[in-house]
């Protein structure tokens, strides 16, 4: 993985691990929010509707009278409103208190236990005292339209608040003081309202909040560190993986290099030591012609055919190491080719190998096969041989690994036939000779390896090893099975038609 | 090997006669040949250039048997010319003629022929002459694959 | 081995001496009257057509020129290719006789002007029978130029 590809993904994986968090972060505030906020609004509330209680309670009694002394100096707001004072028969003096006086005088010496102040207002005021502030009176015009509540988070001398209002209706108790003022029954008098400071709930907000940050802060750095970790080990495995590729890779083209070169040289030297050899055999013939008629000594013309019969040999081996190394490639263009023509050519060319083993061909028709010629030509040839020379009159058989001579007296007849089977062709080059025994059937296709030690100069070893090489190399194969009568089955199965 | 077709043979000829005596004696050596015939050297060419539609699918020849003596383009000039075109100068031109001029010879050898046959005037000899030369030209040395 | 027992000269252009020895074998059992000469290369060979150098001076020239094709030095297709630009010793045939079964070394010799490819037999006897039917042809059949 190269350095850009994983630095942007680190970069992605970081962003979107941070949007996570960040997302996370921000809900957990907005529910916290909400939280504080929603019970901001039920003490708003519960104070409220206890403040309006008093109130309402109070108004119904139509004010509540209370001793005159210091703290409670009468009303002079309520100067209009007959029987304000009161003398008690024993000649104590009391004093009318309204609801809001009450209520002032409450929260101001019970301030710390009262709590949340609550404050009644109008646009009609009695005590100016009581004037609404901007909020409030924007309030009181809304409720003039028709609003039965504002409820709302607002600031109140640059400290967050949460502030109700409600409008407060005029009832008959209000009359006795109000009455003056013009109101009926069911008019908007004012708002009564309360204010919860959210400082201490913001503050609480805070404090829940902050730890649960740290930690999520901590949660991301965890987070972070782990996608860099991933990350470079992912990279590295990457590395470590393009690294083996490459050194498998070089280590293939190494040893495919080898292995041309081994194949090449091969392939050069036997070529080379065919000419030789060529030779050797020419001049031993040369030789045994020139001094046939000259020999006695029976030792002297021993010797004379071994080094004929080993320069045939030698020729022999080399020609067929040069066969087998070349019998994976084609020799020629490869087509559909006419066997029957093939193995027309082969037996023509073979003419005088037949007529010594006194041999009888048979040539059934024959389908054609999708290879070169050439090639096609060794593998009619090889098996023909084949047959020529184990299936010949003094045959032997291997058994029990010793040779056994068994002789025939039924002349050698050598059949060639073939069939085309759906994308395959088979080709059968049968011999009525001694056969091949099962337990030795595959082992007669490895190189070198021969099933007779009579000193068969035309058998190599190597014949059906190249047999099999070239199907093989084509993609089919080659085997040997009993022919019938007990004879051997040379068969052997090339492709058809091109693969497409 | 590719699959082997018979052998063609152009013999380029004016003499009915002789051109009749040449198939007997081929066919008579047992080999495996076709024969095509011109008359002369013009036609000669255009055969090999399958020129005109006479000759536009004419056979291209594994060997050619050229007369000198003819009429329009001599021997020589045809032989040349053969010799000359990249194409076609791998195909083998023998002379078989009736002239017995050393210079003539000598030319016909200058000129890139592979043999000059002086036809015997017994029958007999002409035909073992013909005999010989498939001898040599089918079964002894190899040609070069004719890709048609 | 005078000249005048022999009615022919053919140079054989021969690298290895067991080939040349064998080819000299076949001509002296075929009863071909050829006096055979010898060169180990195409380089060789050209120095003995031109007679140049004090070994050649003498050296007579050939009737027909038999050629190996792969030599050391200077090899068979370079040495044709020479000889055919040269005018005075064009009009000598050359015949291949080479291991070689190559279609590529059978095309271009052709090409090159050879007047005859001949892969060696293996089987003596048939390699025998090659170089009688070999003479049969170039000292039976046709004329040569400057014959005697």
């Amino acid at each position: 993985m190269e350095l850009n590809r994983s630095k942007r993904i680190l970069l992605l994986a970081s962003l979107i691990w941070t949007a996570v968090i960040g997302g996370l972060l921000l809900w957990d505030r907005h529910v916290e929010r909400l939280h504080v906020e929603d019970l901001a609004r039920r003490e708003a509330r519960s104070n409220f509707n206890k403040d309006l209680a008093f109130r309402m309670w109070a108004t119904r009694h139509g004010g509540v009278y209370v001793p005159i002394d210091a703290r409670t100096p009468p009303n002079p707001g309520l100067a209009h409103v007959p029987e304000r004072d009161l003398v008690t028969p024993s000649g104590r003096k009391l004093t009318l208190m309204n609801p809001a006086y009450i209520l002032r005088q409450m929260m101001g010496e019970f301030s710390e236990m009262y709590g949340i102040k609550g404050r009644i207002t109008s646009f009609n005021l009695i005590n100016p005292d009581n004037a609404p502030d901007q909020w409030e009176a924007a309030a009181l015009r809304r409720f003039e339209r028709g609003e039965k509540e504002v409820f709302e988070f607002t600031d109140m001398d640059g400290q967050p608040y949460l502030r109700l209002m409600r409008p407060m209706m005029v009832v008959s108790g209000c009359l006795k003081c109000h009455g003056f003022q013009g109101y009926k029954v069911g008019d908007v008098r004012g708002g009564v309202g309360v204010a919860v400071p959210m400082q201490p709930y913001l503050d609480d907000f805070h404090a829940s909040v902050r730890p649960r940050r740290a930690i999520l802060g901590v949660i991301w750095l965890l987070g972070l560190g782990a996608i860099a970790t991933l990350v470079v080990q992912v990279r590295r495995r990457f590395d470590e993986q393009d690294r083996a590729a490459a050194e498998l890779e070089g280590h293939n083209r190494v040893i495919a290099r080898t292995n041309a070169d081994l194949q090449r040289f091969a392939e050069v030297t036997a070529h080379h030591l065919q000419e030789p050899a060529r030779r050797m055999v020419s001049y031993a013939e040369r030789l045994t012609r020139q001094l046939d008629d000259r020999i006695d000594d029976a030792e002297t013309r021993l010797s004379l055919d071994f080094i004929t019969q080993e320069a045939r040999r030698q020729k022999n081996l080399l020609r067929d190491i040069e066969r087998y190394l070349a019998a994976d490639q084609p020799r020629d263009k490869v087509a559909s080719i006419d066997a029957s023509q093939v193995v027309a050519r082969v037996l023509a060319r073979a003419k005088d190998r037949i007529g010594a083993a006194g041999a009888e061909i048979t040539v059934n028709e024959l389908p054609p096969a999708w290879i070169d010629a050439p090639r096609l030509a060794d593998l009619f040839e090889v098996t023909l041989d084949n047959a020529l020379q184990h299936g010949g009159a003094e045959s032997r058989r291997w058994r029990d690994g010793a040779a056994v001579a068994v002789p025939t007296d039924a002349p050698l007849k050598i059949t060639i036939d073939g069939e085309r089977e759906g994308s395959l062709v088979r080709y059968r080059v049968s011999d009525n000779g001694p056969g091949i025994e099962e337990q030795y059937r595959e082992r007669v296709f490895r190189v070198f390896e021969r099933l007779s030690s009579d000193g068969d100069v035309a058998s190599t070893g190597i014949g059906l090893a190249i047999v099999r090489r070239i199907a093989e190399s084509c993609g089919g194969r080659a085997f040997i099975e009993a022919a019938q009568g007990g004879g051997c089955r040379v068969v052997f199965e090339l492709p058809a038609k091109e693969k497409s | 090997m590719s699959e082997r077709r018979n052998l063609r043979v152009l013999i380029v000829e004016d003499e009915p006669g002789d051109e009749r005596l040449m198939r007997l004696a081929l066919r008579q050596g047992g080999f495996a040949v076709d024969l095509d015939t011109v008359s002369d050297g013009h036609s000669a060419q255009r055969f090999l250039r399958r020129e005109g539609e006479q000759f536009a699918h004419a056979p291209r020849p594994d060997l050619i048997l050229l007369d000198l003596k003819m009429p329009g383009q001599n021997g020589l000039e045809f032989l040349a010319a053969v010799k000359q075109d990249e194409r076609l100068r791998d195909i083998p031109v023998v002379v078989i003629t009736t002239s017995t001029l050393g210079a003539d010879v000598l030319a016909a050898y200058q000129h890139g022929a592979a043999g000059y046959v002086q036809k015997p005037t017994d029958i007999n000899e002409f035909v073992a002459a013909i005999e010989k030369l498939g001898q040599y030209w089918f079964n002894l040395v190899r040609l070069p694959e004719n890709p048609g | 081995m005078s000249t005048e027992q022999h009615r022919f000269v053919v140079l054989l252009v021969e690298d290895e001496p067991a080939d040349a020895h064998l080819v000299r074998a076949a001509i002296s059992e075929n009863h071909i009257l050829a006096d055979l000469r010898i060169a180990v290369d195409g380089r060789e060979a050209l120095e003995y057509l031109r007679r140049q150098g004090p070994r050649f001076a003498d050296a007579p020239r050939p009737n027909l020129i038999l050629l190996d094709l792969n030599m050391p030095r200077m090899d068979g297709r370079e040495f044709l290719a020479a000889i055919k630009q040269e005018p005075h010793l064009r009009d000598i045939p050359v015949v291949i006789l080479t291991t070689s079964e190559v279609e590529r070394d059978v095309l271009a010799s052709y090409h090159l002007g050879a007047a005859g490819y001949i892969t060696k037999p293996v089987d003596v006897l048939q390699f025998m029978a090659a170089i009688r039917d070999l003479g049969d042809y170039w000292f039976d059949l046709v004329r040569l130029p400057h014959q005697k």
